[in-house]
């Protein structure tokens, strides 16, 4: 049985003047997933955010979450009644305090969870009383984090959660993350060009480049699909094309040859025995190196 | 709790403006036996000449009565430049204000017309206490000088303000909504309004065709009959600006 799917992406495009910030995404994000979007700076992963709470108009294609136009004004809204979104920029209202904040936000939800809002204050150790503008970044992260999750969501949207971070404050945001899906249910789409933290809490991911997904599954799918397949000849290797399914990319090293494919490693190992390899060796592949082959492939 | 929200933004502005329009307005109130002792001196030594003698004139002509010296030094003159200032200072953040947590507010489950609306209402609010508690402090006071200053002039003059008023409010907000900075807006608005103001300065036929003539009054000063027309065409040329602002705003990307 398939998941339902709660953001789905058809031909999305965004053009801003002579820039492409968008060309053509295609995502479909499961229902109950950690669905992390993975690309570089300038990628489009906050233009595909922002379209999906309908602060940016898409110039082609659509974008539906919960099934709904995130491009019209009315649905819109319904789509934001149901999700928690966390901006890049974090920019909370400055002059407020953090209670006055938390208060704020919680007169727009009727699901508003003031327990768990109590609860992260704690644990976060957020100063109630201190004015929004006087809070450090971690301390801003960790708010914009509360006011997104004690909304009652069904999605978060976290664009870069824990950029600018120390590595202490990144992962008690990611844990709270963590333990907060565990516990509600929730599906959360974020961002991030950080491949180690996604590898930590994702089960789905998306790799984007230039407006582009260029790789959409499952974590494990994709672990278990790609391989690198490393040849040693007694000579130089030999300079061949594979015509196996798969093949992503072959580099020449001296005696070595490796071939890194999407599938079918077994298949590259038959079709290399042709070429007298001495050895042939199948290896597994990190999301990081999946991510820097298809980068520089496509770059 | 966006009127929370839209008063913690304005707050500043609003007491700065309420603070310093009352401030003149009480000191053009109170100088007035001292004024109006210098204003008949120099009428004694004969009426002037040159270019600017017929403004001194219908100064000298207006002073003769603290409703006509009210009129002419707090309302026609320092009035409409500092609460058209302040209503250009209110409307530059933009009907959504852009400088802090624009994406805050925006992923928030509320449509940006109810956004600007909001804004724009308790903008608005706050512009009519600016018109109204100056002259209200007016009405207070004018008895410490000897004088008395009518609440339904205080209340009259406050609406004129407001009503005619709105289309520099409403003209920076549309301004804001199409630049990005937030310098351009104001200094077009303003510099409109300067001119507006200057230019029936010397030709008052002028009012007629510009929101000052509303704003400040001056057909209820002089006939006591409000200025229907100007009352009824200024605010609809207001809101067609505010519906081409909310328009822009909606289709805007953040």
């Amino acid at each position: 049985m398939t998941e339902p799917i709660i953001i789905k992406t058809v031909g999305l495009k965004k053009q801003y003047q002579d820039v492409t910030a968008l060309d053509g995404l295609n995502l479909s994000v499961p229902s109950g997933s950690i669905y992390g979007l993975l690309g570089r700076n300038g990628a489009g992963k906050t233009t595909a955010m922002k379209t999906l709470m309908g602060l940016v108009r898409p110039t082609a294609g659509t974008a539906q979450v919960f099934g709904l136009a995130a491009d019209q004004s009315a649905t819109s809204i319904l789509i934001r009644q149901r999700t928690g979104f966390v901006s890049d920029e974090r920019d909370l209202y400055e002059s407020m305090t953090v209670a006055d904040l938390i208060a704020f936000t919680a007169a727009f939800y009727p699901r508003w969870r003031a327990d768990m809002a109590a609860r992260y204050v704690r644990s976060f150790d957020l100063p109630q009383s201190r004015a929004v503008k006087a809070l450090s970044r971690g301390a801003r992260t960790k708010l914009a984090l509360l006011l997104a999750l004690c909304r009652g969501a069904e999605l978060l949207i976290l664009d870069e959660a824990t950029s600018g971070l120390d590595p202490v404050a990144a992962e008690e945001v990611l844990q709270a993350l963590i333990s907060h899906v565990a516990n509600e249910g929730t599906t959360v789409f974020f961002s991030s060009h950080q491949i180690a933290e996604v590898e930590q809490i994702a089960d789905h991911v998306a790799i984007i480049d230039r407006g582009r997904a260029v790789l959409e599954g499952a974590l494990d799918d994709l672990r278990e699909a790609y391989r690198r397949v490393e040849l040693v000849f007694e000579g130089d290797a030999p300079a061949t094309q594979f015509h196996s399914p798969g093949v992503v990319r072959v580099e020449r090293r001296g005696r070595a040859l490796s071939v890194f494919a999407s599938s079918g490693a077994e298949q590259i190992i038959e079709e290399a025995r042709s070429l007298g390899p001495v050895s042939a060796e199948t290896h597994h592949v990190t999301l990081k190196e999946v991510f820097l082959e298809l980068i520089s492939r496509e770059g | 709790m966006l009127w929370y929200k839209a008063w913690l933004d304005t707050r500043w502005r609003f007491l700065i403006g309420l603070a310093l329009i009352i401030c003149t307005a009480l000191g053009n109130a109170l100088t007035y036996p001292t004024v109006q002792g210098i204003l008949e001196e120099a009428s004694r030594n004969g009426s002037p000449n040159g270019p600017l003698a017929s403004e001194i004139n219908l100064a000298v002509q207006l002073s003769s009565s603290f409703r006509g010296y009210v009129w002419d030094q707090v309302v026609h003159h320092n009035m409409y430049y500092l609460w058209t200032l302040f209503a250009v200072l209110l409307a530059a953040d933009g009907a959504l204000s852009q400088r802090t947590g624009a994406l805050f507010t925006l992923s928030l489950p509320v449509s940006r017309r109810r956004l600007c609306a909001v804004r724009a209402a308790a903008d608005l609010l706050e512009l009519g206490l600016l018109a109204l508690l100056p002259l209200l402090a007016v009405t207070l006071t004018a008895p410490a000088v000897g004088h008395s200053y009518a609440l339904a002039d205080a209340l009259i003059h406050a609406i004129h303000m407001l009503i005619g008023g709105t289309f520099f409010y409403c003209l920076t907000l549309l301004l804001a909504a199409v630049f990005e900075d937030r310098w351009r807006p104001i200094l077009l608005a303003l510099a409109l309004a300067i001119f507006s103001g200057v230019s029936t300065e010397f030709m008052p036929a002028l009012a007629a065709f510009s929101p000052v003539g509303v704003m400040t009054g001056e057909s209820y000063f002089h006939t006591g009959a409000p200025a229907w027309t100007g009352l009824l065409i200024w605010p609809a040329v207001a809101a067609s600006l505010f519906f081409c602002a909310v328009r822009r705003i909606e289709d805007r990307d953040y």
